[in-house]
């Protein structure tokens, strides 16, 4: 497959993606699991930084904060700084992260999921909004958990040449 | 020589470090920007715009089921319902009869008094399309924007009494924020005897906070807060919450009290905006 056809089809997959991630963080769910939904959107950024970081860094990351800020009715900037944050050192440091072992990764992706909302959280304190510290730990679980899932599910549908062993 | 070949998973990207100054600098002026004025409400409005669709697709699954529900329903039951709802109207009817005297009188006595009221608003019919999408706050998403002439502080109601007001207005939607709503404040008064006080929303559903109520002061479990209009936002008269919980503590100059809405916070989907005259 060319280089460009294989952007081409990312770049459709990413929108498909995105599309489902926004409609995720959009969709109702009982009271009861309000405070359990994960962050899609940072779960779908972080697999493109890591496994396609040419094509998807900041910018999508800037953008896509912007769309979360509106849909959550928070103050623009709130999540789109906090996802920059954390795609910058994914983009960074992604050759590491890719050569970890699946257990490693998701201690790391708990330590992201933890930096991410105490952005979120800092930025509410900072602007006098009163929030639970609780409340920001069941985002962070249910992301944590469903992590290998997505992560399995999203290379399947991505295009990339996988690293070619040693003979 | 592979990892310089490929140009998807190279060790390098372009620009990193300038791209994070760039967009952290760029969000931290959309922070103190959006906070300080509104001339950010442009861009807001714009993104609003694009998520509209998604925002709607998301609503079809219970617009759906409402729809079949309508049309499944056997016809017993919609005449046993219907029958319901004619009872029921009857006894609306005559109550508003009552109603429409006492307004009369009231209206006479507000002649007298020299005072300038107006207790029929008009309102319209709004719907809920999106809850609780930031858990940290007590906002909804409405189907009315600035297309439909809504603002900001506009009322909202339900069928029991006051829900919240309008926080930001989109074109086509708008964003709303609950009474319950941990940053909400609502001056009241007591409909027996008039005190005025105020009810601070907890970040709970079922429980407001009321705050200022001294040691000496006359209150009831089952009184009746109402809308006192002092804050110029919320007109007069509208139900609030019901007191259900005091508790007297000597050593305090407040009582401790709470108070149940009477509006069912967490299960409207169809709402009424207050309209101005």
């Amino acid at each position: 497959m060319s280089k460009d056809k294989q952007n081409n089809t990312n770049r459709m997959v990413a929108l498909v993606m995105g599309i489902i991630g926004l409609t995720l963080t959009i969709i109702p769910v009982p009271q009861a699991l309000v405070h359990f939904k994960p962050n899609w959107i940072l779960l779908l950024l972080i697999f493109l930084s890591i496994n396609l970081p040419k094509q998807f860094n900041l910018g999508y990351a800037f953008v896509f904060g912007l769309i979360i800020d509106v849909i959550k009715g928070a103050f623009l900037g709130q999540h789109a700084l906090a996802l920059t944050v954390i795609i910058f050192i994914t983009t960074k440091y992604h050759l590491q992260l890719r050569i970890f072992p699946k257990l490693q990764l998701m201690a790391i992706i708990m330590i992201f999921l933890v930096l991410y909302h105490f952005i979120l959280f800092w930025i509410n304190g900072v602007a006098g909004i009163s929030t639970e510290i609780q409340d920001y730990w069941g985002p962070m679980i249910t992301s944590w958990i469903i992590w290998p899932i997505t992560y399995e599910i999203m290379s399947r549908y991505f295009v990339y040449a996988t690293p070619k062993k040693e003979v | 020589m592979v990892a310089e070949k490929d140009n998807h998973r190279g060790p390098r990207i372009p620009a990193l470090n300038t791209k994070l100054i760039i967009f952290v600098v760029l969000s931290f002026i959309l922070l103190i920007n959006d906070q300080r004025n509104n001339y950010l409400s442009i861009l807001r409005n714009s993104i609003a715009i694009a998520i509209y669709p998604l925002q709607s697709a998301v609503e079809i699954p219970s617009r759906l089921t409402d729809w079949f529900d309508l049309r499944i329903k056997s016809k017993e039951i919609l005449i046993k319902e219907n029958q319901n709802l004619l009872s029921q109207q009857k006894i609306n009817s005559s109550i508003l009869q009552r109603y429409e005297s006492l307004e009369q009188e009231n209206e006479r006595l507000k002649e007298i008094l020299n005072a300038a009221s107006n207790l029929d608003n008009k309102v319209e019919i709004t719907r809920i399309i999106s809850v609780n999408v930031n858990p940290y706050r007590h906002t909804i998403v409405i189907d009315k924007g600035e297309r439909d002439g809504v603002y900001e502080g506009q009322v909202l109601l339900d069928a029991d009494g006051v829900i919240g007001q309008i926080l930001h207005t989109n074109f086509l939607t708008s964003e709303a924020i609950l009474i319950s709503d941990s940053d909400h404040a609502l001056p009241v008064e007591i409909n027996r005897n008039g005190l005025r006080t105020i009810v601070l929303g907890n970040g709970s559903y079922t429980k407001l906070d009321v705050p200022y109520i001294p040691n000496n002061a006359d209150i009831e479990i089952g009184d009746l807060l109402v809308t006192s209009g002092l804050g110029g936002k919320f007109p007069s008269g509208y139900p609030v919450a019901k007191v259900d919980f005091i508790e007297s503590d000597l050593s305090e100059q407040f009582y401790k009290v709470s108070a149940k809405p009477i509006a069912y916070l967490n299960q409207v989907r169809e709402l009424m905006l207050l309209k101005p005259e």
